[in-house]
């Protein structure tokens, strides 16, 4: 009886052994994992290391390996456990894996690519298959194991993913793994242990097949990662846009780091008169001044910006989108000021403040053309805007819905006037048809929704503003859709259109609708 | 129960056996994957090497070192002719301290043939050997480690004496990466682009990229190599003689056919403009040209000149029509200037002349049937200029050019007999997008795209040929297209115009 005890004893302590031999005794190659991973679990071991070096004592007593933290292997499940390893086999593993430069900064940026070539895919397979190459949490697969994952590629379901190194062209990571084919959420396995180090995997798949997966011409999902910027830089900023062109070529730093920018900027429509783009008759020119309280790299702190210009005649094109018929246009009939405030003044006293922008905008013709200033010889009328102010408030950020953006809302009133002139070119100046000055200023009462998103490859801005002249009894919806890529090209387009509630036409120098776009291309430096 | 305990035994030994057959499998095939990567990865490896003469060092507690696969104990020769590396890899992320990796041996066998002629030895005369492999070394560590911890000790000596060899193939210094192109602060950026497309001298500064320019503590321009610089074209001719080099200024002569601003082709635009140019730079103690405000200045005379009939059978210009806008004589100013307090870099145009007397070269019928003539007598450009590079190596060079400009028409009627009258004068804004190639800092192309008064410009060149680095060849081309959106002035030409020329480069 007690034979029988010691027999199964040592039957119970044998049989597992028998079977650790046999998984190592094909050659497996122990997987790596990312120095980084085991540095930030493993201190004590580094601490352990350098009390060595003096050979006080014999380094393998002296050795004593902690228990390192096992990566996450809810994410890569290839990831080896060092502290299963013996004193010696961890060292060595150590050394192997801090041999190469590392490059662990540049892991997101190194040239990655999944070969999606079912048949390619079986080729390298198979060359694993043959030298016994595959492991599963560092144990070589059994014959089970293995026909049962090689049924997931005869399905075309396992793809290969390989990653290149930093500095030159040899790939330093391979691995499979499979993909459901009805995909709703990221269902990747990698169910054989990833496998490092180009020497090795060179050794594997033999020199010829190896150049020939470097060469990547087959078929493949290119994964690398594209490197973008979008954070403002303040040595020159050249802004397209047919309506919002901006160059700034100025700038200055405080000892506060608070920024001056100087720019020169051109303005063309008003939205918030309802008269976007081309269909505004006069292109205002002029200068902004933008001061940043506290510069932060991400994006500005807090921004005032005062803007000054004047008016000159812009000519409308025709582009046989418009609504109406052409002669429903506005005319520029003087030289104006136009001015704009930008910012929240109360913040510059009280830090704590609402962050409300607030916006003062407007313009003030200054004076008049003469008949003969638009060579005309024959009798005519026309209509014209002269003067508008705008007092708007906004709060840009009232809810952050993250990657879709931040919900803002502003709300404000506009005024604005318009002319009714008769040009007779036999008078000197032209006669003003409307002599009922309070009947020519109208006035508007605005609300604006906004979801604006930056920061990433894509900047958005999808605006409604909603606009009723309530001494007319109409109003206008309008929309916004702003799109910039890289920070360097985009597209705006707007679109307003009009309501009423009444049975009352639209004036005659009003159109139902109006569509206006602009492509957008900024050099920024 | 004898026969159990022998048993028990025999089980327990194989056991152990098995266990220990198991690990060492794993280590020797972790010793094969090291050395073989040491072996061929040499370049990406971060290791370095210290060499050293055993007369040179104290050898204490390493004779007789033993090695593995049943080699013989190794001992390092004292001859002359022997030199021993050791490679090591630094302290890293996972290791605080060195770990020495290999030991080699290099034997001069020139040296030891005793050569009479003292021969300079060739590689081939070297004979390496791997003395201590990797397995010998970390075999020290784990049973015999006080012979590990004399070859660190000695390791640790050397590098004190002198600076490791670092083995890593790689220059990472050079292929640092930024995710965004550049633009200068200094000068760098203009003087580039002058050197590649400006007709006239200006002097190189030995400064590739933005980080040397940024090492440097001053940058002083190199010499000509030739006396004459001469740039001559179908179109312009400019040279430069060595002792109009005045060192804070330098004076060369130009002469063109051209006519800045308007959108005509040169021998189209019926002058001939001749004049100095002048490069200014206002420096304090030491001329730095990247950083100094340098002014580029050109003073010219412009003569009318008839060459309506001779334009349209040159064969390198391209017109359908004969030239109808007459360009006044006069004086020209064509200023450009680097950054001043902040600024951008500027550039100012300005051609004028007499408006009321004038002698047209052409005349023709207009749509009302009687003879006129159209002449401009003033032209003028204002713009700043933006730089940019598409990445520190400088290969693709941008320039843009914002601004605005003008130019005045007048109109003789020479059949109702009525007063010189001014038919237009605009002020419109003009873009210039300027791009050159240039791999290597070695000019190889460059193109021109210019929108002004509703009419685009392009202009290409590609070097032809370069021989001796003093003559190089270019060939360019310039493309002036037909008014768009907009309806045609009755002094335009209704089509495009086309300009084809050889440019010839001496001493640039």
């Amino acid at each position: 009886m007690s034979m029988k005890k010691i027999l199964l004893f040592f039957c119970m302590i044998f049989l597992p052994l028998v079977l650790a031999q046999e998984a190592d005794s094909t050659g497996t190659n122990p997987p790596l994992t990312d120095s980084t991973a085991t540095t930030a679990t493993a201190p004590d071991t580094t601490v352990t290391e350098s009390a060595e070096q003096p050979a006080v004592d014999t380094p393998v007593t002296q050795e004593k390996p902690q228990a390192e933290t096992a990566p996450t292997k809810v994410f890569d499940p290839s990831f080896r456990d060092l502290s299963n390893l013996s004193p010696k086999e961890q060292r060595l593993e150590k050394i192997y894996r801090n041999l190469e430069y590392n490059t662990t900064a540049f892991n997101d940026l190194k040239k990655t690519w999944i070969v999606t070539d079912p048949v390619y895919v079986r080729e390298i397979y198979n060359r694993f298959v043959v030298k016994n190459a595959l492991t599963i949490h560092g144990v070589k697969p059994s014959a089970e194991v293995l026909a049962q994952k090689s049924k997931d590629i005869y399905d075309g379901n396992v793809f290969v993913e390989l990653r290149k190194r930093y500095y030159d062209d040899e790939i330093e990571i391979l691995r499979f793994f499979t993909e459901s084919k009805l995909i709703t959420k990221d269902s990747s396995d990698y169910f054989f242990d990833e496998i490092r180090d180009y020497v090795f995997i060179k050794s594997i798949l033999g020199d010829d097949m190896y150049q020939d997966l470097k060469k990547q011409f087959y078929a493949l999902n290119d994964l690398t990662k594209t490197t973008y910027d979008n954070k403002y830089a303040y040595n020159y900023d050249i802004y397209f846009h047919i309506f919002d062109p901006e160059l700034m070529f100025w700038n200055t730093t405080t000892d506060q780091r608070n920024k001056y920018l100087v720019s020169l900027i051109g303005r063309w429509g008003n939205d918030y008169v309802s008269l976007p783009g081309w269909y505004y008759p006069d292109y205002i020119v002029g200068v902004k001044v933008t001061y940043i309280d506290y510069l932060i790299n991400n994006r500005p702190n807090n921004t005032y910006i005062i803007e000054m210009g004047t008016g000159i005649q812009a000519r409308q094109p025709v582009l046989g989108i418009e609504a109406d018929e052409i002669s429903k246009r506005l005319f520029h009939t003087g030289a104006s000021l136009y001015f704009k405030a930008q910012g929240n003044p109360v913040k510059l006293f009280m830090e704590d403040m609402l962050d409300i922008d607030l916006t003062i905008e407007g313009m003030l013709s200054l004076t008049q053309y003469k008949t003969k200033d638009f060579n005309l010889g024959y009798l005519t009328q026309f209509y014209s805007q002269r003067n508008h102010f705008t007092f708007f408030a906004k709060k840009k950020e009232l809810v952050n819905f993250e990657d879709i953006g931040a919900l803002g809302v502003g709300l404000g009133i506009s005024s604005y006037d318009i002319y009714h002139f008769l040009l007779d070119p036999d008078q000197l100046k032209l006669t003003d048809l409307e002599t009922n000055n309070k009947g020519k200023f109208k006035n508007n009462l605005l609300a604006e929704v906004s979801l604006a998103g930056e920061g990433g490859l894509l900047a958005h801005n999808l605006t409604t503003l909603f606009s009723y002249d309530y001494t007319e009894s109409y109003g206008f919806l309008g929309f916004k859709m702003f799109f910039m890529l890289n920070n360097t090209i985009g597209f705006d387009f707007r679109y307003f259109t009009s309501y009423r509630f009444s049975t009352k036409p639209l004036p005659f120098y009003r159109s139902s609708s109006y569509l206006v776009f602009s492509p957008v291309i900024r050099i920024n430096y | 129960m004898k026969k159990s305990k022998v048993i028990a035994g025999i089980l327990l030994t194989s056991l152990v056996f098995s266990y220990c057959t198991f690990g060492q499998t794993i280590v020797r095939r972790t010793y094969s994957k090291i050395e073989k990567k040491l072996a061929e990865d040499k370049n990406y490896l971060d290791v370095y090497s210290a060499m050293f003469q055993t007369s040179q060092v104290k050898l204490d507690g390493l004779s007789n070192i033993p090695r593995t696969n049943d080699k013989p104990p190794f001992n390092f020769s004292a001859a002359e002719t022997n030199t021993y590396e050791i490679i090591f890899m630094k302290e890293n992320a996972e290791f605080d301290s060195l770990v020495v990796l290999e030991v080699k041996e290099t034997v001069d066998k020139a040296a030891s043939t005793g050569d009479f002629f003292g021969t300079s030895s060739s590689e081939q005369s070297k004979e390496v050997n791997m003395v201590l492999t990797f397995q010998d070394v970390q075999e020290l560590y784990f049973n015999h480690p006080e012979f590990y911890d004399a070859l660190y000790k000695l390791t640790e000596h050397l590098i004190d004496l002198n600076e490791p060899v670092k083995l890593l193939g790689l220059k990472v210094d050079e292929q640092v990466n930024k995710s965004r192109g550049i633009t200068s602060k200094n000068n760098q950026d203009f003087l580039n682009f002058q050197l590649s497309n400006s007709n006239h001298h200006y002097p190189k500064v030995a400064a590739d990229t933005q980080k040397k320019s940024r090492r440097s503590r001053g940058q002083t321009p190199t010499t000509t190599a030739t006396d004459f610089k001469i740039d001559a074209s179908f179109g312009d001719v400019s040279f430069f003689y060595k002792d109009l080099d005045l060192g804070y200024s330098t004076v060369s002569g130009e002469v063109n056919m051209g006519a800045k601003v308007l959108n005509v082709q040169p021998w189209q635009a019926m002058s001939l403009t001749a004049g100095i140019r002048t490069l200014v730079t206002l420096s304090g103690s030491s001329q730095n040209l990247l950083e100094d405000f340098i002014i580029d200045a050109k003073l010219m005379g412009r003569t009318r000149l008839n060459t309506s009939k001779l334009v349209k059978s040159l064969p390198f210009v391209f017109v359908s029509e004969t030239p109808k806008l007459n360009v006044g004589s006069g004086f020209i100013l064509d200023l450009s200037a680097t950054r001043a307090y902040g600024l951008p870099f500027f550039n100012f145009y300005l051609a004028t002349g007499a408006t009321q007397s004038f002698a047209p070269s052409v005349k023709y019928v207009d749509k009302n049937g009687d003879l006129v003539a159209c002449f401009t007598p003033q032209q003028w450009e204002s713009s700043m200029s933006f730089y940019w590079n598409s990445s520190e190596e400088m290969t693709l060079r941008f320039r843009m050019d914002l601004g605005v400009a003008g130019y005045s028409v007048e109109k003789i009627n020479y059949t109702t007999g009525g007063p010189i009258t001014q038919i237009y004068n605009q002020v419109q804004p003009t873009v210039s997008l300027y791009m050159n190639f240039a791999p290597k800092n070695v000019d190889f192309f460059g193109s021109t795209f210019r929108l002004f008064d509703n009419q685009l410009t392009v202009k290409l060149w590609m070097k032809l040929l370069e021989f001796s680095t003093d003559h190089s060849f270019r060939f360019e081309t310039s493309y002036i297209s037909a008014p768009m959106m907009r309806p045609q002035r009755e002094w335009e030409n209704p089509d495009g115009t086309s300009f084809v020329t050889i440019r010839y480069r001496y001493g640039f």
